[in-house]
Parts: structure tokens; sequence; C-alpha cells
């Protein structure tokens, strides 16, 4: 006999596990669209949004009845509330590669000027990231999550590195100005869905471990 | 806060679609009075097909009795009586032609505390269906009373003890035991009153269990003061609170978002 | 904290609590002293009681015999060679078998010639030895014309005489056996005459005027039937009484009436019972006097109320929970009784049956009243003869005279308690049956 609480359980990792691969997704279209200054792609992000936002509608109300009705404990309760704190992390993943889309639109309607060798070894390096922190979570795989949080610092300097080069770009092509501010912008995005990718990583840590190792370097724990 | 969003394409399991069929069985202005204590207010209630209802509310404020009027077991008690309507398939009940010993055939009853006859197991299962006469060859009683066990979950552990007393069994055992003998008369409604009251946690679980797999086959409606048990396996739950019922809906609703003030003092704990 | 706790803590091993101690483990062995005492007290009693019934009644279950030869003389008899059927068997119970036993005795001793003296002679055979050879005779008619050893029961005096009832060191005019007749007894005796035998009529003959022939057959029979009558009629009505009274009936005034009427009813003296049955059995109903049946009727008015409480007692026992159970499966009132309250309470009910029945059993006085205190010789053959009953026999015999009855007395005791073990032992034994756990 299985217990009442198994298949509820299992549809919310389901679910967010569509919302995962949506994210994915979401992020490599929206650099497509910068790389390739393709302003279809973009477009097809913004809805492709909207999908992620309705999944995490969807996932806030299953996990209040699962609170609410299973009453669960221990491993089960941690792994609901991680998979709300993830699904928080992808909508914002979301979010960021819609705006990541939009840079990408005005990025665009400019000349063509080639793209920051830099930003796309981060681009590169950042899905690779949410890839393996969402692959972490579906096996529970603590080990390929404290990978994950050693990569963060490599994605940090990459993007530092980008910045300092669009900077000093700038005083010597002021006429490509903006798309310099749009690099920057793109990079600083990238970097963030890095950091939420760490996240994940960490409430992975979090469902099999119940060790909770957030904020640890500032922290020093 | 309320999250009970319609999301597209999305029909959550079990709960009846909009416009659900007429209810199994159904109380209407339901009042029962033990001498001169007016013990249940003015009560609708309906009790839906393939689905559980929990009732739910303080001690004493009288869901045990209302249970116990919908097989007429308040018959059995001096100086209790019910007025109002409540229909089986849209018979009444109460005053109607239904005989009350059919009535108990087809809405069974299991109690708090586990009550085997002093027989076998087997004669256990076997009674109801014994005298209402529902086996007429030598074999089927055998099949019937297999059935049922299988049902209940308890075969596998008494296949070989059918002539054993039934009660020689562990508590959790025996409650599955009753159960069996409940539905050994296929019944159309089994009422259960505390049913898990008297068991140790495993044994709750294993009944938790069987009640979510017998709700596709009857209407189950379920009296518990255990306010987890009535979230884990109802579909619908009511509460009440001295004689009167204060709320009843979904349960994922009523444990969310419950639009009752005393509802939501029950179930928060805030009321004592 | 710890402060105010040692302040107003208990001081567990203070010198007065330890005295309370002392005192109370005292108590419990004085309580249990005086528990003891007390059946050691009963248990006496009841030995005392059983071991003078024993010493007084062992010998009622011995009968002294005297060994005559006796000649079948066919001129004294009547020529019974030829005869037949029944006109053999009304030669036979014609014939004079009284002068062969005199025959026999003048043989032994030839001397007493005397007429006074003869008839003391023969006065140490009882009047049943006449029987005794009639029935040898009649099974055995080869012996017409013979000469046999033949073993007769002696005389009442005699039987006392050798049980050590009457002193041979009293004088004579204190005993009821002279001299004489204890010289022919010792003579006897050096001949090896004289023999102490199982008192085989004792346990299978009907009463008689001697003592030495009284048996207790017929009052054992008498009883018999009076308590299967007293069985049929009061355990069916007195269970079906007690399942109406505590399954169906309505609590109201009515109710409770009856329901005292019967507590008190248990209690009311049985010689009343007695007058109840001689005003409607015997001259309401003209049922024949000192019969069973009548005595079997009375007796189940006096055995019904502790049949119906008991009942109730045993009904109210069935816990509710398993009526709730069958009342869920949908049983019917009556069916719920008869499938799981009666077979739960019958252990109760049995009990007080055999209470009741035991009681019944000793009863004396309303027996009395119905007039079952007759001198019935015949073995009752149905419920509408006259018939006597343990209680009421023994009653008659200790009234009697004769010294000869003592013994019986006890004996028809011992017998009695004989009878109450084996009902209470048949009663366990199915009480054990219908035992069952719940």
């Amino acid at each position: 006999m299985t217990r009442v609480f198994d298949p509820v359980l299992e549809d919310l990792r389901n679910t967010l596990l569509r919302m995962a691969s949506r994210a994915e997704a979401i992020l490599e279209k929206a650099y497509r669209s910068v790389a390739e200054r393709n302003s279809q792609l973009a477009q097809q992000v913004e809805s492709d949004d909207l999908e992620i936002d309705r999944l995490d509608l969807e996932i806030d109300d299953k996990v209040l009845k699962a609170l609410a009705l299973q009453a669960p404990v221990a491993g089960d309760l941690r792994e609901v509330v991680a998979i709300k704190m993830i699904a928080n992390d992808l909508e914002r993943i979301g979010d960021l590669s819609r705006n990541i889309a939009k840079a990408g639109v005005r990025l665009s309607r400019r000349a063509r000027t080639p793209i920051a060798p830099g930003l796309s070894r981060l681009a590169t390096d950042t899905q690779k990231m949410l890839r393996q922190a969402l692959d972490a979570f579906s096996s529970s795989d603590a080990t390929t999550a404290r990978e994950v949080l050693r990569g963060d610092d490599q994605i940090d300097a990459e993007e530092d590195a980008v910045i300092l080069a669009a900077l000093r770009e700038l005083p010597e092509h002021p006429d490509t100005a903006s798309e310099t501010i749009d690099t920057i912008i793109i990079a600083k995005h990238l970097e963030r869905v890095g950091d939420h990718a760490t996240n994940i990583a960490e409430d992975v840590i979090l469902i099999s471990e119940a060790r909770n190792v957030k904020h640890a370097a500032k922290l020093g724990r | 806060m309320a999250m009970s969003v319609e999301v597209e394409g999305l029909a959550e399991e079990g709960l009846p679609q909009q416009g659900a069929a007429s209810p199994k069985m159904n109380a209407v202005g339901v009042n029962v009075y033990y001498g001169a204590v007016h013990a249940v207010k003015g009560v609708d209630l309906a009790i839906l097909s393939d689905e559980v209802t929990a009732l739910i509310g303080p001690s004493g404020c009288g869901k045990s009795t209302l249970l116990r009027c919908f097989n007429r077991m308040n018959d059995t008690i001096d100086g209790c009586r019910v007025t109002g309507e409540i229909t089986l398939d849209g018979e009444p009940v109460l005053d109607g032609e239904i005989d009350p010993e059919q009535l108990r055939a087809r809405v069974g009853m299991v109690f708090q505390k586990p009550n085997p006859f002093p027989k076998s197991v087997y004669d256990n299962v076997a009674y109801g269906p014994r005298i209402h006469g529902l086996a007429r060859k030598g074999g089927e009683m055998d099949e019937i009373v297999e059935r049922s066990l299988q049902r209940a979950g308890l075969w596998d552990e008494v296949k070989d003890r059918l002539k054993e007393p039934g009660t020689a069994l562990s508590g959790g055992q025996q409650q599955r035991l009753c159960i069996a003998r409940t539905i050994a008369v296929d019944p159309e409604v089994v009422l259960m009153d505390e049913p898990c009251s008297a068991l140790d946690p495993i044994a709750t679980a294993r009944i938790e269990e069987l009640i979510y797999e017998l709700r596709g086959r009857y209407a189950i409606a379920i009296v518990t003061h255990n306010m987890q048990q009535a979230a884990r396996v109802s579909q619908r739950t009511a509460f009440f609170h001295l004689g009167e019922l204060i709320e009843y809906g979904l349960t994922e609703e009523i444990f969310t978002n419950p639009k009752q003030d005393r509802t939501r003092d029950y179930i928060t704990g805030r009321y004592g | 904290m710890s402060e105010a706790r040692s302040e107003s803590a208990t001081r567990w091993s203070s010198v007065e609590m330890r005295r309370r101690i002392r005192r109370r483990h005292l108590a419990e062995r004085r309580f249990r002293l005086y528990g003891v005492l007390a059946i050691g007290v009963a248990v006496l009693t009841l030995g005392g009681l059983l071991a003078s019934i024993v010493s007084k009644g062992h010998t009622a279950f011995v009968q002294t015999q005297i060994l005559l030869e006796v000649t079948f003389d066919p001129e004294v008899l009547g020529d019974l060679a030829g005869l037949e059927g029944e006109a053999r068997e009304r030669a036979l119970r014609s014939a004079d078998f009284g002068a062969l036993v005199r025959q026999a005795l003048s043989l032994e001793f030839p001397d007493v010639t005397d007429r006074r003296d003869v008839r003391q002679l023969q006065g140490l055979v009882s009047v049943g030895a006449r029987a005794v050879l009639r029935e040898r005779l009649a099974s055995e008619p080869a012996l017409l014309g013979q000469t046999v050893p033949v073993w007769v029961p002696a005389a009442s005096e005699v039987d006392m005489l050798v049980k050590g009832a009457i002193s041979r060191a009293v004088p004579e005019s204190e005993r009821r056996i002279g001299d004489r007749e204890i010289a022919w007894l010792e003579a006897l005796e050096r001949a090896g005459r004289v023999r102490s035998e199982f008192n085989v009529t004792f346990l299978t003959t009907g009463d008689s005027r001697e003592p030495e022939l009284a048996g207790i057959w017929g009052a054992v029979v008498g009883s018999f039937l009076m308590l299967v009558v007293t069985l049929v009629v009061s355990f069916p009505l007195g269970v079906l009484a007690a399942v109406y009274l505590e399954e169906f009936a309505t609590r109201n005034r009515w109710n409770d009436l009856i329901e005292v009427n019967i507590n008190n009813l248990a209690a009311v003296p049985s010689i009343v019972f007695g007058l109840l049955g001689l005003a409607v059995f015997l001259n309401v109903m003209n049922l024949p006097r000192s019969a069973p049946l009548v005595g079997g009727l009375t007796l189940a008015l006096m055995t019904l109320p502790t049949i119906i409480i008991a009942g109730r007692s045993a009904i109210q026992a069935v816990p509710p929970s398993i009526r709730e159970a069958a009342q869920g499966v949908g049983a019917s009132p009556l069916q719920v009784v008869a499938h799981h309250v009666l077979p739960l309470a019958l252990p109760g009910i049995l009990t007080g049956t055999i209470i009741g029945m035991a009681r019944a059993l000793g009863e004396t006085a309303p027996l009395l009243m119905i007039g079952m205190v007759a001198f019935v010789v015949d073995v009752p053959g149905g419920l509408r003869d006259a018939a006597t009953a343990l209680p009421v026999q023994i009653f008659l015999w200790a009234d009697s005279p004769e010294r000869g009855f003592v013994e019986k007395v006890s004996g028809a005791i011992l017998v009695l308690l004989a009878f109450l073990l084996v009902m209470n032992a048949g009663a366990i034994v199915l009480r054990q049956k219908f035992e069952k756990r719940w």
C-alpha cells in the first residue's frame, strides 16, 4: 500500500521539473536571440516567461495544499519547502531571461558589432551551472550540487572581466556606448542567473542532507 | 491568500466536477434531542458517492450523534428523538418505507472501539450476509468472505486463521475485521465513527490507506477528532460546534482558507 | 526554586512515616489472618458436618444377612412343577414361603420347641426373606424339591446389633433384642452363617415399613421426575421473561414494579409456594395429589424468580458494543438476542439455573403442603403417579420410631448430596462448553 502523500509529492516534483526545463529553455533562447540578433526569438521569450509564471502559481497552490492537508514532516517537509524556494528562483530566472531578450532586441536594432567574447563564455558557463543544479535536484545529488556552489566564483570572475573590458571600451568608442551598456546589463543578468542556480544547489543540499549552507561565505560557515 | 485558483486543464483527482450528481445521502433540517437536550440543531449535510466526507469538531458537538442518524442507530437509544429529513438515493430514511435492518445493511457503520463478535474470523464476516440471505450456494459465502477480507486489506494476514476467534487479533487487525464485516453486505455508504481513536499510529495509517482505497467504491462519512486525519483522507469537510453545522466545503478550502471564524479558530488550535 | 521544594517537601523517611508504614503492614497482616480464620471456621464446620453424616450413614449401605438351608418343599408350596405363565405366577404369590423360613430356622435350632421361643427365633429373620425365596424359585424353577443354602436379610434388630447400634453390654430390659436371641445369633455367627453385604436393596427399592427393607430409589425417581418438570417449566419461562424484561420492555413505572416484585418473590419463604400449589394445582386444577407433576410445578414457581434474576444479570453483563455491532450490520432485535446476547449470557443463566435447581432439590416445606408426605412404597412410573421426594423421605424416616431408620436418614442425606454433586458437575460441564471469551 502506498502512502496517501506520495502521489502528492510526486506531482509537486513533476510540476517543478516542467518549470525547470522551461527555465533552461528560456535562458538558452534568450541568449541566442542576443547572439543571433534575432528579434523574433526575443518575442517568443516574452510568452515563454508567461508560461513560467503560470507554473509558479500552480506550485504556490500545490505547496500550500500539501502543507495544509498533509502536514509533512522531516525530509518530506524540507522537500516541499525547498520546491517552493526553487520555484521562486526559476521564476526569477524567467524574468531575467526576458530582460536579457529585451536587451537583445535593442542590440538587434543597432549596427552589428561583435559580441564580447567573455560574454558568450559567461552565457555558456551560466547555462551549464543551471543545468547542473537542476540535474542535482532531479537526482537528489548533493555532490553535484556542491560543484555548482564552487563554480559560482568563476561566474563572478567572468562577469567582472566582461564588465571591466566593457568599461575600458566606453571612453574609446563613445558611439557604441548603448551597445556597451547593454552588454554590461546582459552580463549582470547572467551573473544573477548564476546566483539563482547557486540557490537551487543550496536547496538541493537542504533536501538531501538537512543542512542549510546559505550565505556560507558571508557568515563564515 | 486564497490559492484555489482555476488552473487551466487541471481537474483535481477525486473532486466532483461542477454540477456533481445528486448526493448519495442527504440530511435536511435534522434535529436530534436526547430528552430535553438539543444535541443537533437544524443540520443540512450531503454525503456524496465516491468521496470521503469528514465531520470534525470539538467533543460533544453532535457529530457522532448526527452520523448515527444516517443509519438510524439512534433508534436504539431510549429517549432519543430525531426530526427532519434524511434520504438515501432520494428515498426518505427516517419515516419512510425502508426497513431499518435493511437500511443498516445498505448504510454500514464502523465503531470507535473495534467490536468483533466472539466468533471465528470467518463467522464474523459471514454473519451479515447470512442474516440477509446474500449467499445462495455454499461456495458463495466463501467468496464473499475472501473478497471482503481482501478489500479490507486483511486477507493475507488471516487466510490461514479463519477459524480462530476474531478477538484473538491485534487491535488494528480487529478494526480491519470490523470493516470487512461491514463491507461484506455490500453497502452503499460506510459510516465511520472515530475508527482510529483506539489504535496506535501504524494501525491508524493502515486504516487511512484503506479508507483512501475504499472511497472509489462506497460513499464514506468519517467522524474524527483528529484534524490532520480529516485533512489527509477526506475530500469534503463539515465543521460542527455545539450541535450546529458551522461550515461545510471542500477539504482543501477549509484547511487553507476557512470562511468562518469559528472554523478557523478550531483548525488553528486557538479554540480549546 | 530548590529551597522552596525542600521546605514543603514530604519527609518520606521520617519517624512518623516509618511508624505509619509499620502500622499499615500490621493491619494488612491482621486482615489476611481474619480471612484465613474465616475460611478455617467454614471448612471445619463443613468438615465436621460431613464427618458426622458419613459416620452415621455409612452403615445404611451395609445389610446383615443370614444363611439358611432352605428346602423348597413342594408339599408346602404346592405343585408348581406343571404350571406356567400366569397360573404359575399366581401360585407363586400365594405359596407360603414363610413356612419354608420357619422350617429352615427350626433345622438350625432343633431344640427350640416352645411356641413363644419359636416366634422369637423367627424374629431373627426379616419378613423380606419370603420375597427373596420367592424370587429365587421364580428364576430357578428347578430348585423345587431341592435343598439349597440361601442368604436372606436379617431382621432390623439383628441388623442394628451387628452394626453396633444396639450394645450387647446394656442390660436386657433396655434393649430391643433379648439375651436368647443374641445367643442364637452368636451361634449362627460361630457357624459362619452371618455376613454383612453391600445393601443393594437400599439403592434399588422404595420405602418400606421394615427398616432393613427400606430403600431410597422411589424417592430418587420422584425427585428426578419433579426436577425434570421444574426445569422444563421454569427454564424457558425464566429465560424468556429475562430476555423480554431486559431487551424489549420499555422503561416505565409498570415494568419497574414488575422488577421489584420479581426480586421480592425470590425471597419469599418456600412454604408459601406450597400453599399456592395446594390452592391452584390441587384444589382448582384437580391434579393428582403427591404427584411429581404437581411437585414440579410448585417448585417451578419457586425457582422462576431465581432464574429470571440470574438471567437478567447475565444479559446485562453482555457488553453493549456487541449489540451495536450486530445492529450495525442490520440484525433485527430478535436476531441480536438470539445470535449474540443469549449465547454470551448462557453461562450466567446456567449458573442461576443450577442454583435454582439445587434449591428445588432440597426443599421440603412446599412438598409437604401439596401432600407428598404420604407413605409411598412403589417407585413412581410416571408424572401422575404418587411419589415422594428425597428431602421428604428423609423427613419421614427421621420421624420414625424404629432404630433401624436412623442410619437410613444419614444414608439418604448422603444420596441427596451425591445427587447434588452430579447435578452440579453436569452443569459445570455444560457451562464450560458454552463459555466464550469476549
